[in-house]
């Protein structure tokens, strides 16, 4: 697997000994949930590419981060949280505070409502996102949706 | 974090005076050849050229304008270099020339880059102004353009905060020659945004003020308005469909647009009548497990009930006396569409509803299955049951 590993003390957050949101365990525990989410695969068979969920820094996170996804055929392929893309080039990235992640994370704030109000922004090829707005919105809400789940089951 | 967005908006009889003030060299009108032959663009291009701004029309878009005319037009643009495009007459003309002018500004994009991810940058060639001559779309003040696409049975929404119009002009006069089945099914497309957006996951404090003043204002004008020639009425139905955009544009569509819009790809039906049979039904869907924001909307145009569940099924049946009162559809049967065909399509209708850009803030999201009912279920005219 590429990238660096950040430990899990660097997304530690007030819940204290649970597993922090967006953490190497917590990433682990999304793909396993996504890549065993039909629903998921359906709506998401479209979309493939290496995503970046860009961490700004906010409420205990100093510095940003990525969490890099290879999304393929409605799969997560391969996760990862790193601190700096280095020469990883995401096809698409959603960049948002940390705090705003995790209400996301805990169904307090909507991904796709945060992309059109500006609380999250896509950075990429227009391409990129041309064919997320063409075919894709519902797919970010079953991406929202496991996010949900997992930590349901954290 | 979330925005209201708005025009600057002109109101009031001959509030199209206001168009002597604006300061430019060229102006170009985008309309179709009905509003030509009422003599609405004789008169705007003569308050324009007092104030000695050039003057070029385009008056060939068609109704649910396809990006083709749209492309013609920004080619149009491009040579005779207008800092002001105008919009003039019903939605397709204003969404016709909200695109245009994106695509004049911006030669570089193509249609499907005009969405929320993207800065625009307008502004630096021209200005928007729309000017409404129907009351309904409120296409005047929303940030969103529906367009054809060039298979022509594909209807697509477009939308950036960028679209919204610099000014509307809304006066009623430029909506008097309307004949009274516009007015109905235009008038219920007005009420449909407000509902919509009223009804919507992503409402707002803004945009909730707006939708229910416009829903109280549909319901008391549009009868009078329609079937009593009432000049008062039609006044208030053409201030009530710009404010009923004012909510949705700012908190989303939902799902009779949705439905409405895919349908209206497949058969040349104006959008009001698909409103008025959808309307109804995707009200009794969504209201089975949310009825709380119906029950508002029913208490706001007078209403007494003692529960949400009962307040919502009070307010579908004002809806349906409404739709009967102005001489609406309530079904697709009496749209006269084929039974076979339309049959024959459910199953494409109810998975590109599915994923319909108007379908992302509803309380009660249908699966695709469902959709496929409720596409039947308003075929029939039978009430929801599911």
């Amino acid at each position: 697997m590429e990238g660096i590993s950040i430990s899990n003390e660097d997304l530690r957050g007030e819940e204290g000994n649970m597993i922090e949101i967006l953490s190497t365990d917590w990433i682990n525990k999304f793909i396993e949930v996504l890549n065993s989410d039909d629903a998921y695969a359906e709506r998401a068979k479209h979309f493939s590419g290496l995503i970046s969920l860009e961490i700004l820094p906010s409420e205990g996170v100093t510095k940003s981060k990525h969490v890099l996804l290879r999304l393929e055929d409605g799969k997560c392929r391969y996760g990862k949280l790193v601190g700096t893309l280095k020469n990883r080039k995401p096809d698409c990235t959603i960049s948002g505070p940390y705090s705003t992640w995790v209400d996301v994370v805990k169904g307090e704030s909507e991904l796709l409502k945060g992309l059109f109000g500006g609380d999250f922004k896509i950075k990429g090829e227009m391409r990129v996102k041309r064919k997320i707005w063409m075919e894709n919105l519902r797919a970010i809400y079953e991406f929202e949706r496991i996010m949900r789940s997992t930590q349901a089951k954290l | 974090m979330w925005w209201y967005i708005t025009s600057k908006v002109v109101f009031g009889k001959n509030a199209v005076l206001a168009l002597k003030d604006i300061q430019g060299k060229r102006a170009i009108i985008v309309t179709d050849e009905s509003i030509s032959r009422l003599g609405l663009v004789n008169k705007i291009a003569k308050i324009l050229k007092k104030s000695e701004i050039a003057v070029r029309v385009f008056d060939k878009v068609e109704p649910e304008p396809s990006t083709q005319t749209v492309m013609k037009g920004a080619a149009i643009m491009r040579r005779f270099h207008p800092d002001w495009v105008i919009g003039l007459g019903g939605g397709s003309c204003i969404d016709a020339a909200k695109a245009m002018r994106v695509m004049y500004e911006r030669p570089d994009l193509r249609i499907e880059d005009i969405n929320p991810f993207n800065s625009l940058g307008l502004g630096r060639k021209a200005r928007l102004i729309a000017i409404p001559t129907t009351s309904g779309t409120g296409s005047e003040t929303s940030c969103f353009v529906v367009l054809t696409l060039s298979d022509g049975h594909k209807k697509v929404a477009f939308g950036s905060g960028e679209l919204c119009p610099d000014i509307a002009i809304v006066d009623p006069v430029m909506s008097r020659s309307m004949p009274p089945k516009l007015r109905a099914r235009s008038g219920f497309d007005a009420l449909s945004h407000a509902i919509e957006a009223y009804g919507s996951t992503w409402n707002n404090e803004f945009s909730d003020a707006m939708a229910i003043k416009a829903i109280q204002m549909v319901f008391e004008y549009l009868p009078k308005a329609c079937n009593d020639n009432d000049p008062t009425a039609q006044e208030k139905m053409h201030y009530a469909a710009t404010i009923a955009q004012m909510a949705s544009t700012n908190s989303e569509a939902g799902l009779a647009h949705a439905m409405a819009h895919k349908l209206g790809g497949h058969y040349k039906i104006p959008h009001g009548e698909l409103i008025s049979v959808f309307q109804v039904y995707s009200v009794q869907f969504v209201a089975k497990s949310c009825p709380r924001r119906y029950a508002d909307m029913a208490r706001a145009i007078g209403e007494k009930f003692d529960s949400d569940a009962e307040g919502a099924t009070r307010f579908i049946n004002d809806l349906r006396k409404l739709i009967e009162t102005v001489g609406l559809p309530s079904s697709l049967r009496q749209l006269g569409i084929d039974e076979n065909d339309f049959r024959s399509k459910l199953e494409n209708l109810a998975a590109e509803t599915f994923v319909d850009d108007s379908a992302i803030a509803i309380p009660r999201m249908p699966s695709v299955q469902e959709l496929s009912r409720l596409f039947t279920y308003s075929f029939d005219g039978r009430d929801i049951d599911f």
